[in-house]
């Protein structure tokens, strides 16, 4: 409670900064709407007019008096006869023209703030209205229901009924718009006809598609590179908070997880597997402006995503699209009147699959049973003093709750000809199902286009956004509770007296630290363009981005268990900027000459710098936990710390492209890079690529192959480079941190913790694409497959030195190893009208492969160590990156006969026999710590049969990562109802269940958990199978025997298929809605994770998949104690003015 | 458009330069400078002069593999100091002291002791460790090779040791922490001991004796530990028998001592009873005063128990303790050493309460906790803790000088410097009378000077060396790894760990050092393994 009325401050805070931010907007807002200020200006300028037998020419001087408006018209056309005599209050500019002008005769409109008025010329039809009807149908001759008609330049218009047809009242010498989703749009004039029926055509997909491509757009039959492109319709319908979510399952060769059920976290994206050691994330450019998060851009402020998969796309962004590229194009502004959008939900979260973990006194009754089987007399728990233990509750339910999430978003745009502006805010509040969890966040963003004359264009993006994130402790605690013991309750109202009596050692279960995250984060973003001449443009963009990072941690003194839990309040900030200026200078050529010659070509300058500092305090002995600030701990307990880093990077980007009579298109790019990280030597790097399209379509023959529409083949080849490594390598700097204590006083040593290293140069990665496009069945039908092939050299990792080079820091950043990632992507998908039907259903499926070709320590096996040590990978040539590695167990150790049965005489590295000192034979059994096994021990396999289990044993069992990804979604459209749904499966990938639990791992991963609790093995014959050994207690100190080794008794297979989110929508009519104001209602319900299917014993296939716990680089061990995804339902409406 | 592709003109817009730290090339210019450098050669003594190192007294398992499972974090600290002394002595010479050239030699003076006890540390272990005396390359570290023997790494420590000697200062002058005088001419003597130069070690030990700098403090519970009831940590800290000593502070992370709260007693608050009190080193205690007895008995697990005094309540921890039977010789320093059932040790904290191990409930599970280095502070507890650390005391330089007197056939003037320390704590300590129960008196056995340990009598040695190895074991146990070092130098593991009772098939004869770390190996092909591995 105490807590809640400072975090209202922080809110307060919060609200206060926002207030300042809105101001500087205004006034940023103020000088970009100026130019559209005419528009406004006519509609909202209200005055008095007040005139007596003037001439009409008169009553303009009067206007021209009292307002900024000026009059353009020619006097031999005005009726100079007329006289007026007005006198009205408070009226608009066009309220007194539609008084004063026969709109028969004379028309007018505004240029600027100048009124030209002319008179109609009569031998046209008299602007009379005329009642116009008609019939839409399609090519096939079907009505289509709801296509737009409207009169163009005004909002009058209507829909077509049910059969097609409509009516509507239109000027005789206006023109009628006709548009429809997946129909070309037409215009026909009226010319005073009262009967217009109009075929619809399918749009070709394709030919007049833009698409993004990085400094510049291309059009869908110029594509060469393999690209995955998702529109905006689609992301806005799916109410996510994050647009990560929304790509799981929509794009091909996309690999999206979520990390876990905590709020505000981007999914991991992999774009076609993991190519690289360490960061193999892809590079986000959001409106041109590289580096961003998705969680930055509320999904449907989206209007398209495109993903640069292969080299030749994604050459482009050189060093840093080696990983693949997303590209963020945000919704602007557009010509027509101003729409004000609301958007809202409400979400309400589940648990969906809680844990069951053990009771307490089922806990005490098995650590008696592991005292038992290891032979122990004593068994402490075995008394009737344990009974009560059977009303202890310790589950972990006090830490996890329903909770509701909501979402606003308020957004405006429109504009004219010349200028177009949107604005939108969104504010999200996510809750977590953990107590104590949330993200808050606030985005803000603006951007405004303005054609200042025919050749001159300036665009700008200005994004504002706030969130403030909370883990508070309860998440913490579920750890806890999951990792050590299933007694203890979470809170102190359960008996304290039971930890003593229990058993020592364990820590305290209370964590008690808010670690609250702060951010602000804004982008200025601008872009002038000017025309050179027809199909050249010189452009400029020029952004300046800032993360700012407020991280206040508290925690909170323990009441109990104070010996090793917090002592003391405490209370830390870390305040973290982090800025990058951007500037490029773009050429774009794009240019026919002639019937069949086209061309484009791109000059990129690019030039980026990005710094990052950093304070940090730290203060204890804060008196009392209510008031969590820093300034209210002891000065005496008062640290801090600061620092800063920077890096620049220089791009010479060059694009040239060649299409002839559409058919033939060639490309070919080259990115020239520089990396401040590397030394001036080794800096500059070449990114080159070529690719080639075939559009198959255009040829004559085709002709003869009617059922398909579209063809197209690709074909691509290109080299793209990282720098990842840390600035300032090739510096040998000093580290201050090393003194010594001097007549008990601390002093200050210097002793260069890094000595510099030069020789690390550019990683590269070499990759060929080659696809097939098919459209068939006037379109209805697509079919694309692609194979691709990525081969990363090079990569830069850290060695570690040998220990006797004596550095404090003992690794550089070197080049070496060589993985090759491989795979097809096929997608299908089929869209249709049928009536009132229209839907589509897509499958798309991409297989990967990913082996190392060479690797740095080649001579041997590299072992990979994880936290909890596992030690269940290894990386080798000839394997995948980070394959399973360990000893195959094949059942459960029955009895002792079986286990004398199978000892074997040891020989010793020389092959002979061993003897003991008394000259018997020195006996071993096949188990791989070559004691003798006890029955209930997992039995392992003796690979080579030389009758030990030792390292020559082990045997490659998998990989981390999905060898099929499988994605599926379907979207249905009848009368005004929606339904969208979208499945993800991934396929081919394991998980090792090992739980970290500190040092004390007696509680493997889930022996809290029921189901492995109960699937032990408990005497002959209980279990062989279900491979989860007897209890054990003593010794190893764990409850599982045989754990300690890697093993694949925990290996599971995390195939599934999970529906991801299913959205039913409805949109409400026009006619009801006008009636109240607004131009369109739907309101629309989603479920999310609703159904999964799986045979996945750990928590969660998706998360066990491994992408659990704290990062990538885990992937693959499932630590069981992962957040749990919630599932979740929306209820949402989307209202348009 | 122009003013901003200048604005960001290629070649400096590439150049990042560090702005939080300082490049080496422009650091190293000052006399502060210099003397920073100097301090990080130090720095490495904090890492591992704590109890990481003071685990080397176990000889467990030197007994049998000589192997220690962490050792790989000594050695590397070993390394950063060599490598730290390396960086200050290139850049030193350079540096323009203005005409203080007593302080730029006793800097270098400094660094090249430092390097040089390093050296002779890794080389006590490992034997021919690689002989890196400059910065190297990553490149050439990888073709660095062991020196071809052991030798070569003594000699160079002592022609190091030779040359620093002169410009070091005596304890009487110089600051507390810095080495001295007194810590050359014992390592100097040390290693002479190793390569069994028995004259030039004398030379050296007897210029320690006769400066007068040193002397054994009159109260052996003042040593390492702390008798009285103070609140008074430093006890121990920088006294006349303090010869080198790695200096801690409290509360400071990578200046304390690393014990946090291990060994410690707790607050004693009664609501506290998580207590680690270690029992790591007990079983070595008891085998050096039970060597030769039959009946060691050994339950699975015992307790200790503290009691609050105001209401008796007990307060348990459970640990698995070796047992010991209560009827062995008594030796004057043992509850300084360890607290075993029936002492009565006052909290160090809190005067509430006290550590009984008299009850009768714990009779039959007595056990030995280490008591040296005990938190003599209130303060300490829970809390990053800074005692100092005993590397050398003078009653090293006795027993040595006892020990090469033993070598050149003195046997009377051995006894006569061994019963220096020796009487300290059995006859001229004036607080010997430990409490042994309260209102309890404990008499010591008169007969102290004529104690026969006999398990090392059946090990073949004769009484003068069994008696210096006992003296030096009960003096030093728990000390910083003394006894380790001692056993590297007498060679006689074998021997002792026979003498211990451990099974034949488990003590490796032909194993001479530690194993050399078997990552480094792997990273560099042309190190070989130690013999016996």
């Amino acid at each position: 409670m105490k807590k809640n009325r400072f975090f209202l401050s922080h809110q307060w805070l919060g609200i206060k900064k926002l207030l300042l931010i809105m101001k500087l907007t205004t006034f940023f807002l103020f000088l970009s709407v100026v130019a559209i200020s005419a528009d406004l200006y006519s509609q909202n300028t209200r005055f008095d007019l007040n005139v007596r037998n003037a001439t009409i020419v008169q009553v303009f001087d009067e206007i021209e008096r009292v307002t900024d408006f000026g009059f353009l018209f020619k006097t031999d056309q005005l009726d100079m006869d007329r006289l007026y005599t007005l006198n009205i209050k408070d009226v608009n500019i066009e309220k007194i023209m539609d008084e004063i002008l026969d709109k028969s005769q004379y028309s007018y409109k505004f240029i600027d703030r100048t009124i030209v008025v002319t008179k109609i010329d009569s031998n046209i039809y008299q602007g009379q209205n005329i009642k116009v009807s008609g019939k839409v149908t399609d090519s096939a001759g079907g009505a289509i229901p709801g296509v737009s008609v409207v009169v163009k330049g005004t909002t009058n218009g209507t829909i077509t009924n049910a059969d097609g047809s409509y009516l509507l009242n239109v000027p005789a010498n206006g023109i009628l718009v006709f548009s429809f989703v997946g129909m070309k749009t037409q215009e026909v004039q009226i010319a005073g006809k009262t009967t217009i029926d109009i075929v619809m055509e399918e749009e070709t997909v394709g030919i007049g598609e833009v698409i993004a491509v990085g400094y510049g757009t291309l059009r869908r039959s110029e594509i060469t590179g393999s690209i995955s492109s998702v529109k905006g319709e689609v992301l806005g319908k799916i109410p996510v908070t994050n647009i990560s979510s929304a790509l799981a399952g929509t794009a091909k060769g996309v690999m999206v997880f979520d990390v876990d059920g905590d709020v505000g976290q981007d999914a991991i994206i992999k774009i076609r597997g993991e190519s690289t050691i360490g960061d193999s994330n892809p590079l986000i450019v959001i409106d041109g402006v590289p580096g961003g998060n998705l969680k930055d851009v509320p999904p449907d402020e989206v209007a398209s995503v495109e993903i640069l998969k292969d080299a030749a796309a994604a050459t482009i962004y050189g060093s840093r699209g080696a990983n693949g590229v997303i590209l963020i194009t945000t919704k602007r502004g557009f010509d027509g009147k101003i729409q004000v959008t609301y958007d809202g939900y409400v979400k309400f979260n589940t648990v969906a699959n809680p844990l069951e973990i053990l009771d307490p006194y089922s806990t005490c009754f098995l650590l008696n049973e592991a005292q038992i089987m290891d032979g122990a007399a004593i068994t402490p728990y075995n008394t009737p003093d344990y009974e009560w233990l059977k009303s202890i509750r310790s589950d972990y339910t006090d830490l996890i709750r329903d909770t509701y999430t909501y979402r606003h978003k308020l957004s405006i745009a429109g504009g004219n000809k010349q200028h177009q502006f949107r604005l939108s805010a969104t504010y999200d509040d996510d809750q977590g199902t953990f107590v104590n969890n949330f993200y808050k966040s606030g985005t803000f963003i603006f951007s405004s286009d303005h054609q200042l004359s025919k050749r001159l264009k300036l665009s700008n993006t200005f994004t504002y956004r706030q969130a403030h994130r909370r883990n508070g402790y309860a998440y913490n605690t579920y750890k806890a509770v999951l990792a050590y013991a299933p007694y203890l309750t979470a809170f102190t109202n359960g008996n304290p007296n039971l930890y003593t009596e229990l058993e020592d050692g364990w820590s305290t279960l209370a964590y008690s630290s808010d670690n609250d995250i702060y951010q602000d984060n804004y982008v200025f973003n601008i872009e002038g363009s000017y025309t050179i001449m027809e199909g050249l443009v010189l452009s400029d963009r020029f952004a300046y981005k800032q993360n700012n990072s407020n991280q206040e941690v508290f925690n909170y003194k323990q009441e109990v268990f104070t010996s090793t839990g917090q002592n003391d309040n405490t209370a830390s900030l870390n305040y973290a900027k982090g800025s990058s200026l951007l500037n490029d200078v773009m050429l774009n050529l794009n240019r026919t000459f002639g019937e069949k010659h086209s061309v484009l070509g791109t000059i990129v300058f690019s030039t980026e710098k990005t710094k990052g500092s950093y304070v940090s305090a730290y203060r204890s002995g804060l008196p009392f936990s209510s008031v969590p600030s820093l300034n209210l701990g002891t000065t005496e307990s008062a640290t801090n710390d600061g620092g800063f880093s920077d890096d620049t990077r220089v791009g010479l980007v060059g694009r040239l492209g060649y299409t002839y009579n559409k058919k033939y298109v060639v490309q070919a790019s080259v990115r020239r890079d520089a990396s401040s990280r590397f030394t001036p030597e080794k800096r500059w790097a070449t990114f080159p690529s070529v690719s080639f399209a075939w559009n198959i379509d255009q040829e004559p023959f085709m002709e003869k192959i009617p059922f398909i529409t579209g063809a197209k083949l690709r074909a691509s080849w290109g080299r793209l480079g990282r720098d990842k490594l840390d600035a300032y390598q090739y510096y040998s700097l000093v580290n201050l941190t090393s003194g010594y204590i001097f007549n008990n006083s601390q002093t200050t040593g210097a002793n260069i913790a890094k000595q510099a290293y030069e020789g690390t140069g550019w990683e590269g990665n070499e990759s060929i694409d080659l696809g097939i496009e098919l459209y068939s069945l006037t379109n209805r039908l697509y079919f694309s497959v692609d194979y691709w092939r990525k081969n990363t050299v090079d990569m830069i990792f850290d060695e570690t030195l040998p220990l006797y080079a004596g550095l404090r820091n003992n690794t550089i950043s070197v080049n070496g190893g060589e993985i090759l990632n491989k795979g097809f992507e096929f997608e299908l998908s089929w869209k249709e009208k049928k009536g009132d039907l229209s839907y589509s259903v897509g499958a798309n499926l991409s297989t990967y492969k990913n082996e190392v070709l060479s690797w740095p320590f080649d001579e041997g096996i590299e072992r990979i160590y994880r936290l909890g040590n596992p030690r269940c990978f290894a990386i080798e040539k000839g394997h995948p990156y980070y394959a399973f590695y360990m000893v195959d167990a094949i059942g459960i150790w029955q009895s002792d006969a079986e286990i004398d049965a199978a000892r074997y005489h040891q020989k010793g590295a020389n092959g002979n026999f061993l003897y003991g000192s008394t000259g018997t034979p020195t006996w071993g059994w096949p188990n791989y710590s070559r004691g003798r096994p006890v029955p209930g021990n997992i039995k392992f396999k003796d690979q080579n049969n030389d009758g030990i289990i030792d390292d020559n044993d082990y045997v490659y069992k998998g990989q981390r990562y999905p060898s099929v990804i499988v994605g599926l979604n379907a979207n249905f459209e009848y009368k005004g109802f929606d339904l969208s749904v979208i499945c993800q499966g991934n396929f081919g990938q394991s998980a090792y269940i090992y739980a970290t639990a500190g040092a004390d791992s007696r509680l493997k991963g889930g022996a809290t958990d029921e189901y492995w609790a109960y699937a032990r093995w408990t005497g002959d014959g209980s279990t062989n199978d279900v491979m989860e050994p007897r209890l054990s207690y003593a010794g190893s100190n764990q409850w599982y025997s045989g754990q300690n080794n890697p093993n694949d008794a925990h290996l599971h297979k995390t195939d599934y298929l999970r529906v991801k989110t299913a959205t039913l929508g409805y949109t409400f009519k026009q006619s009801f809605l006008k009636k109240i104001g607004m131009n369109s209602v739907r309101i629309y319900t989603s479920g999310f994770n609703l159904f999964t299917f799986t045979k996945y014993p750990g928590a969660d296939p998706e998360l066990g998949g491994g992408y659990s716990y704290d990062s990538y680089s885990n992937a693959g061990v499932d630590r069981i104690m992962t957040y749990p995804v919630p599932k979740s339902y929306i209820l949402g409406a989307q209202i348009n003015f | 458009m122009g003013a901003l592709i200048s604005l960001f003109s290629c070649d400096n817009f590439l150049e990042t330069v560090p702005r939080s730290q300082y490049q080496s090339d422009s650091f190293y210019q000052t006399k502060d400078a210099a003397a920073m450098a100097v301090n990080s050669v130090y720095n490495p003594m904090l890492n591992f002069f704590n109890y990481e190192w003071e685990q080397r007294t176990l000889l467990l398992e030197a007994n049998s593999g000589l192997f220690v499972a962490d050792f790989e974090a000594v050695y590397t600290q070993f390394w950063i100091g060599i490598s730290d002394a390396n960086i200050a002595l290139e850049k030193i010479p350079d540096i323009d002291f203005k005409g203080d050239e007593t302080t730029k030699n006793y800097l270098i003076a400094q660094a090249r002791f430092l390097r040089a006890f390093y050296y002779h540390m890794l080389s006590m272990m490992l034997g021919p460790v690689p002989l890196i005396t400059e910065t190297l390359s990553y490149d050439e570290l990888a073709s660095v090779s062991r020196a071809e023997n052991v030798d070569v790494i003594r000699n160079f420590v002592i022609d190091e040791v030779l040359a620093a000697e002169p410009n070091l200062l005596p304890r009487s002058k110089s600051i507390n922490g810095r080495v001295t005088t007194g810590c050359a001419d014992y390592l100097l003597a040390t290693v002479y001991m190793f390569q069994k130069n028995w004259p030039e070690a004398e030379k050296w030990l007897k210029k320690i004796i006769d400066s007068k700098e040193y002397s054994l403090l009159s109260n052996f519970g003042n040593v390492c530990s702390y008798d009285t009831h103070l609140d008074v940590c430093n006890a121990w800290e920088y006294t006349s028998e303090s010869l080198f000593e790695v200096g801690h502070i409290e509360g400071v992370s990578g200046y304390s001592d690393g014990y946090t709260d291990r060994y410690t007693p707790a607050n004693c608050s009664g609501d506290d009873y998580r207590t680690n009190l270690s029992p790591m080193s007990s079983n070595f205690y008891e085998k050096v005063l039970l060597i030769g007895q039959e009946t060691i008995s050994k339950t699975v697990s015992q307790d200790s128990t503290w009691i609050n005094k105001s209401t008796g309540k007990y307060v348990t921890t459970k640990k698995g303790q070796t047992a010991l039977i209560p009827n062995y010789i008594e030796d004057p320093r043992r509850p300084y050493t360890c607290v075993k059932w029936g002492d009565m040790v006052p909290c160090a904290v809190n005067s509430n309460y006290y550590v009984d191990v008299t009850s009768t409930f714990y009779k039959e599970s007595t056990t030995l906790l280490k008591r040296k280095y005990w938190p003599t502070s209130s303060k300490a507890y829970g809390r990053l803790r800074g005692m100092n650390f005993i590397i050398w005391r003078y009653a090293n330089v006795l027993l040595d000088y006892a020990e090469v007197q033993y070598r050149l056939g003195n046997i009377d003037k051995e006894y006569e410097y061994m019963n220096m320390v020796r009487s300290r704590a059995w006859k001229d300590y004036p607080e010997w009378k430990w409490k042994r129960k309260p209102n309890e008196v404990f008499e010591p056995n008169a007969n102290w000077n004529k104690i026969v340990y006999p398990a090392l009598a059946q090990s073949g040695y004769g009484k003068e060396f069994i008696d210096l190895i006992h003296e030096y074991f009960l003096e030093f146990a728990h000390e910083g790894g003394i006894t380790m070092q001692l056993m590297m130098r007498w060679q006689n593991r074998v021997d002792i760990a026979k003498a211990f009772g451990y099974a034949e098939s488990s003590i490796y004869e032909d194993r001479t050092w530690f194993e050399y770390p078997t990552d480094e190996l792997a990273k560099n092909p042309n190190f070989t393994q130690n013999p016996g591995f």
